[in-house]
């Protein structure tokens, strides 16, 4: 029976990565806010039925590429979890430019939610063990605040074409967090 | 003439008009292989004699008339639905799962409607590589005899309506075994769907003529799809544009429904069949509170409901 259950799994993996693969393929001509599920299942040799029956709409669809995606910030941020994060999501932005400027590019709402959360989940698993009480909502605030500006900065830049280069954006990104920083520990949440 | 194009010629000239089972018959003389209908339920309508005994699932089919829930769940999990959704019409299941391959092909009454399956097993002598080809042309065949069928069609009918039901009621809590008759809905409907409910009640008289309404309408656009749900006519509308206009792309059903004194409301637009439910509710809100607040038109949006009414 176990064996059984664990080939489905397998299978429904196998299909949701087909149209994961799919859906970055697109990306990297085409706008997300332009890419219809027709197209997907069209590209993907799908059904309407069978996209339908492993994701809600194109919205979850990309929510679990994003997953799959991860920013891998170096091992010293374990200690302190935001410091030299601007250079690491810089470098990250400017490696897939042309996938997230055609997922920023005319993005709705529930698009920018999506990649804060992202940004967020991807802090929490580079952030120390655990939060909890005060220090949880103090983390949850900062995660919030940093997610929030990475992505309208990057979105500046994107729809700019890049007017910064990335040594010029890590130190804008670096001036700005240090007055956070400070601010921060001026404050005491 | 090679074998191919004279099985190719004996096929066309196969008639329908004689019944399914002659059609079936004829088939497994000219391609070689045993052949059966189910419909969309697993249940079995016709099948051909079959020298080969050894096949489980064809005796299972033969003998106790359905595929059992545990032969569905073994589909469920090889992929077969979504293999089968995921064709257009043939659909080839390679024998590394099954003892021997078998070709699946859809069968459709008229509207798109979709009755069954078709499905040729390589029992007697393995598949050629014309076989997908002879196999749609047969089912062509077979969609034909269907769609000429007043039994079949209705049948057919039937099925989505309970279907529809199950969507809405949200009675299908299996996603996966239900694939291929999602899939079915879908066929010949646009990216863009709407759902309107037509209350047939303020017609006189009303009784009894949900069936002859949907009958009137489909003659009026017949590429929408139309079910008997609680005593509502539910229409699957369908666009390419992402919006559309009432008074030009329901004209001619608006006209109707003025002649016949009938009202509709109509949901927000939606891509994805499960959310049925929440789309059924939407345009019944529609419909009862267009009705309520601005009975001087026939078909209200949801869209354009106030959330608020005015005079609360």
């Amino acid at each position: 029976m176990s064996d059984s259950y664990d080939k489905g799994e397998v299978r429904t993996k196998k299909t949701k990565g087909v149209i994961a693969t799919t859906l970055i393929a697109l990306l990297k001509h085409q706008n997300f806010a332009k890419i219809t599920v027709t197209d997907l299942c069209h590209r993907a040799k799908i059904s309407r039925a069978t996209f339908y029956t492993h994701f809600v709409d194109k919205y979850d669809l990309l929510g679990y590429c994003l997953k799959d995606i991860r920013i891998d910030f170096p091992h010293s941020l374990k200690d302190e979890p935001y410091e030299n994060i601007e250079k690491t999501v810089n470098q990250f932005v400017v490696q897939y430019k042309k996938v997230i400027k055609n997922i920023m590019e005319n993005a709705d709402s529930e698009t920018l939610g999506l990649l804060s959360e992202w940004i967020i989940c991807n802090l929490d698993r580079s952030s120390p063990a655990n939060h909890d009480g005060r220090d949880r909502t103090k983390y949850i605030v900062q995660s919030n605040f940093y997610a929030g500006g990475l992505i309208f900065y990057h979105l500046w830049q994107l729809k700019n074409n890049f007017p910064e280069n990335t040594p010029t954006m890590n130190e804008h990104l670096y001036e700005i967090m240090k007055i956070f920083h400070e601010w921060r520990s001026e404050t005491d949440f | 003439m090679s074998d191919r194009s004279s099985r190719k010629q004996q096929l066309l000239k196969i008639k329908n008009g004689k019944g399914v089972q002659y059609i079936l018959d004829e088939a497994y003389r000219i391609l070689g292989n045993p052949i059966l209908i189910h419909d969309m339920d697993y249940k079995i309508i016709a099948f051909t004699e079959n020298p080969v005994k050894d096949d489980p699932i064809w005796n299972e089919l033969t003998t106790t008339g359905m595929i059992g829930l545990d032969r569905q769940l073994f589909y469920k999990e090889e992929g077969f639905f979504e293999l089968c959704a995921d064709a257009k019409k043939i659909t080839l299941l390679p024998s590394d799962k099954l003892q021997y391959d078998r070709i699946f092909g859809k069968l459709f009454t008229e509207n798109n409607i979709q009755v069954g399956c078709a499905c040729i097993h390589a029992f007697c002598k393995p598949f050629e590589s014309d076989m997908p080809e002879l196999f749609e042309m047969l089912c062509d065949i077979l969609d034909h005899e269907f769609g000429q069928s007043d039994f079949y069609s209705n049948y057919a009918l039937s099925y989505m309506d309970a279907l529809v039901g199950r969507l809405i009621e949200g009675g299908i809590e299996d996603k996966y075994l239900y694939t291929a008759h999602i899939e079915s809905l879908y066929a010949g409907l646009k990216p863009n769907l709407y759902l309107a409910v037509a209350d047939i009640t303020q017609c006189d008289p009303a009784y009894g003529r949900l069936e002859y309404f949907r009958e009137v309408f489909k003659r009026i656009r017949p590429a929408f799809k139309y079910a008997i749900y609680s005593n509502y006519i539910v229409i699957m509308m369908s666009f390419d544009d992402k919006t559309f206009h009432v008074h030009q792309e329901l004209r001619q059903l608006c006209q109707s429904f003025e002649q016949h004194n009938i009202y509709a409301g109509i949901s927000n637009r939606f891509e994805n069949i499960f959310e049925l439910p929440q789309r059924y509710d939407d345009a019944v809100n529609a419909l009862n509170d267009g009705l309520k607040y601005n009975s001087c038109q026939r078909i209200f949006l949801h869209g354009d409901i106030p959330a608020l009414p005015l005079d609360e």
